[in-house]
């Protein structure tokens, strides 16, 4: 009947069971005390001491709701801190860790039109990689900087190819093949804009002391024109979404805008607020509609509204803070999310001009789900 | 005389089997002692690197899906099939010391090697 197994064995009486299983639940919960007495006091204090949260880069989600943070998590005693991508949303107020096993250190991120993929680069080994944002989330390798780490990426708006910026090359990934489509091994390039409805990047690479705006041909990696030569440093580029502006901060005053000539197939540059000094390494943003962009102002404390038609300040937006802005998104043409070094988000509604939401960079203020 | 020589024989084969009886059980301890070890030190590693857990096991993965990406669930299935398993062994023991302490030496040495992934893999 038992097949030859001697299921006689597992036979016993009432009382020989439950010694048994008396004698089983305490060695099992003897050794998870020994080794409890090592894990849990770390954990108990890890989980209470309040961890400082920095905001270091943020972009849109699939809706107006949720945003994706790359955030570094610093514990009350600065030990341990850990760079890690998170989704918040706007609604709950909840931070929510995001499943990236692939990398322990999450470099930079760009996430695709529908926000379901979010493509990683890791600064363990310099991969890109390529997860899904719902759980449970997938992740697949896209391909490998040789030399060094991405530390920009952007994503064409077919989704079918990545751009990956590295301080040793310039990269161009097929992505549904996984496999990389260019690379210029001995560019140096820090940041790039991908301009929406063409097939061209915006790419900053520098030279020696200075550097120059190249508009590359994201096909094939060759130089269509070079947009501006000269140029001191670049940190930060973005591309209206209309595709007829690219601006760009960097090691100079104001912000560099440029307006692409459809005529001429050249691109005309000018200085908005050539003045202003304290905004070299905030992220900048054009609103959905393209007819703002978001900047930080003088002193890199608030944040500054230009109104493009007229290439004036529409809104000055004051911080109560001391922290410097790092950078400012526009959610809808009406909303805006600004973030500073210290962790603090606001979120601030235009049309009714004031501040809708703040979030402090703790734990306790975000809400937290880890 | 014949009656004194087979009863000391019988002594002699008693303590034998004592004796065998005394090794096997303190085979049996150490082998069961091990098991739920590993078992507990799995779990512990789960919970330490629940951030960047990567489960291998089918079953695991499903529960953890369930959790909604949470350990707990987990560790809770752990912590029953860990105390059945002891117990059943226990009671396999009872009912036969070589057959039991057979059973509870293969399966340390497959939570050894388990333990050994855990560690150096």
């Amino acid at each position: 009947v038992t097949g030859g197994i001697p299921f006689h064995y597992l036979l016993g009486t009432r009382q020989q069971y439950a010694r048994a299983i008396l004698q089983a639940l305490a060695t099992v919960v003897f050794f998870t005390c020994v080794i409890g007495v090592r894990f849990i006091p770390s954990q108990i204090h890890r989980s209470l001491a309040p961890h400082s949260i920095s905001v270091l880069d943020c972009q849109e989600g699939a809706t107006d709701q949720q945003v994706f943070m790359l955030i570094k998590r610093i514990p009350a005693d600065e030990s341990g801190a850990k760079q890690q991508l998170a989704s918040y949303s706007l609604r709950s107020g909840v931070l929510e860790k995001m499943d990236v096993t692939a990398t322990t250190w999450p470099e930079c991120f760009a996430v695709g039109e529908d926000g379901r993929a979010v493509y990683v680069a890791s600064a363990d080994d310099g991969s890109i990689i390529r997860i899904s944002s719902e759980y449970p989330s997938e992740s697949c390798i896209i391909g490998r900087h040789l030399q060094g780490t991405a530390h920009v990426l952007a994503l064409a708006d077919d989704e079918k190819t990545l751009i990956s910026l590295g301080h040793r090359g310039l990269y161009a990934w097929d992505v549904p093949r996984r496999r990389p489509l260019w690379c210029r091994f001995n560019e140096t390039a820090d940041a790039m804009a991908i301009l929406p409805g063409s097939d061209s990047i915006i790419c900053y690479l520098s030279e020696q002391a200075t550097g120059r705006l190249e508009e590359i041909d994201a096909r094939t990696g060759t130089t269509i024109q070079v947009v501006k030569r000269d140029l001191s440093e670049v940190h930060h580029l973005t591309a209206s979404p209309d595709g007829k502006y690219v601006a760009g901060v960097g090691g100079f005053s104001g912000i560099l805008l440029l307006e692409h000539d459809l005529h001429h197939q050249a691109w005309k540059s000018r200085r908005l607020g050539a003045s202003l000094v304290g905004m070299s390494t905030a992220r900048i943003s054009f609103s959905p509609d393209s007819a703002r962009l978001v900047s930080a102002n003088d002193d890199g404390r608030g944040f500054l509204v230009w109104d493009l038609a007229s290439m004036t300040v529409a809104r000055e937006i004051a911080s109560d803070s001391n922290s410097l802005a790092l950078g400012s998104v526009f959610l809808t043409n009406e909303t805006l999310l600004c973030w500073s070094e210290t962790g603090v988000i606001r979120r601030y509604e235009l049309s009714e001009n004031g501040i809708a939401a703040t979030a402090r960079g703790t734990d306790e203020d975000w809400a937290v789900s880890w | 005389m014949v009656t004194a020589i087979s009863n000391q024989l019988g002594r002699y084969r008693q303590d034998q089997r004592e004796g065998q009886r005394t090794l096997l059980g303190h085979i049996f301890l150490l082998a069961w002692f091990f098991v739920i070890f590993v078992s507990v030190y799995d779990g512990y590693l789960v919970l330490e690197n629940r951030v960047f857990l990567d489960e291998l096991n089918p079953i695991g993965r499903m529960l953890i899906s369930l959790n909604g990406g949470g350990v707990w669930l987990l560790l809770a299935a752990k912590f029953v099939g860990t105390v059945i398993v002891a117990s059943m062994l226990r009671v396999i023991y009872d009912n036969g010391a070589f057959f039991g302490t057979a059973i509870t030496a293969f399966i340390a040495v497959l939570q050894l090697c388990l333990l050994l992934f855990l560690l150096f893999v």
